[in-house]
């Protein structure tokens, strides 16, 4: 493949917040929000990209990938409850108050027990902003498979939050 | 909510589409009626409505979306600071590439007369802040600017590549230094980009513009992208 052409790495210098994000959805702390987006850039560097590819796209593809094969390397689901102790250490974020972390500890426990293909089709369509047919492209599903994945995610997701809060 | 209440999978995705704005419409009115007269329905509604505002409402904050000054310059300039160390194209090449694909492309005017006030403004960000992925530096009267990237030209005139915001319009643009017009800085091309949904969300407004700048960038440029390292010595160097 060919190297990123001007244009393509202009789109990808200006998606790369929204990008930081989702690994941030993905990950769950800022350490590890920037180790996968670094991965991510890295091997979008080394490989390129075809011609015609949208460079926006295919880094979330990129993106989504490499964090699929830190999960498995890293088994994330035994150790999950990195989210309360480590975000914590990691990013002392001024602005957020005890509530705000507890919540979004909360939130992000109820993703974590969310199978994994749920959980990256509701991140880039609730939390990314991506269509239905941008998220079909980037995890190169059907879009009806995301939308019955969207759709689970979101059953599941409302119960994990309930059944929590009580 | 009432958790034994049963969801048939078709209203479970209809639902979710709804949410997400992909419902079409028709299907999306015949929802709201059934709505309002299924009490069971609207729980199970409002109770996936409630958890997809948590979720959103947990991810927005602006320094999620900070991205280090390695990684961006990793991109912005490979050959300069590669973050994976082994791939050390040219940035010619891709620009060159380009300007081939834009050969038979309209050319966006570029913004010829602009006010002086603006250029002064303008200027006073190019000179001073350095490039960056995400983020603005503010202007007076709620306008912001986004330094992307530096470079010299073939003129040895320094360079840079900005997006400027203004209200709901957005346009992206290459500046040089000439030391001449008020502020020092003169806008050499731009072109209008738009902005759809959220505002790290930037395209062209239309498919060819963005070649414009690739064009002149191609036809103007010297060497590589600046450093992060080189750019801020240039710039301590008032950009001499």
């Amino acid at each position: 493949m060919r190297a990123l052409s001007y244009s393509q790495r202009q789109d990808l210098l200006s998606e790369l917040g929204s990008l930081r994000k989702f690994c941030y959805s993905l990950t769950g702390n800022a350490a590890d929000a920037d180790d996968l987006l670094q991965v991510t850039v890295e091997r979008i560097l080394e490989k390129g990209m075809p011609e015609d590819a949208s460079a926006i796209k295919w880094a979330y593809r990129v993106c989504k990938n490499a964090w699929i094969d830190e999960v498995r390397s890293r088994e994330v689901r035994q150790r999950y409850p990195q989210v309360a102790d480590e975000a914590n250490d990691h990013e002392p974020s001024a602005e957020r108050t005890a509530g705000g972390e507890r919540e979004i500890d909360a939130v992000s426990r109820a993703l974590q027990g969310l199978p994994e293909d749920q959980r990256l089709a509701l991140l880039l369509v609730a939390v990314d902003g991506k269509t239905y047919a941008e998220a079909a492209e980037i995890l190169e599903v059907p879009v009806g498979t995301i939308m019955s994945r969207i759709a689970r995610a979101r059953k599941n997701l409302a119960q994990a939050l309930e059944g929590r809060d009580d | 909510m009432n958790k034994s209440h049963d969801i048939s999978d078709r209203d479970l995705e209809a639902l979710s589409q709804f949410i997400d704005g992909e419902l079409p419409e028709s299907e999306a009115k015949a929802l709201r009626q059934r709505l309002l007269a299924e009490p069971g329905l609207r729980a199970y509604f409002e109770s996936m409505e409630a958890a997809n505002n948590r979720v959103r409402a947990a991810f927005s904050g602006a320094e999620l979306e900070a991205v280090p000054d390695h990684i961006a310059a990793a991109l912005a300039a490979p050959g300069a600071a590669s973050a994976a160390g082994g791939n050390r194209f040219s940035w010619h090449h891709g620009a060159v590439a380009a300007s081939v694909l834009a050969a038979a492309v309209l050319l966006v005017s570029p913004q010829w007369g602009a006010d002086p006030l603006d250029e002064a403004t303008l200027a006073s960000v190019l000179d001073s802040a350095p490039s960056r992925a995400s983020g603005w530096e503010a202007l007076p009267g709620g306008d912001a600017v986004r330094p992307l990237l530096s470079f010299r030209s073939v003129e040895g005139a320094y360079c840079r590549e900005y997006l400027l915001r203004s209200g709901d319009s957005a346009q992206r643009g290459v500046a040089c230094r000439d030391g001449q017009s008020a502020g020092g800085w003169t806008v050499q091309v731009t072109v209008a980009q738009s902005l759809p949904g959220g505002v790290s969300d930037y395209r062209p407004a239309n498919s060819y513009d963005v070649d414009a700048i690739a064009d002149y960038v191609a036809e103007h440029a010297a060497g590589d992208v600046l450093s992060l390292e080189e750019e801020a010595a240039a710039m301590s160097r008032g950009w001499q």
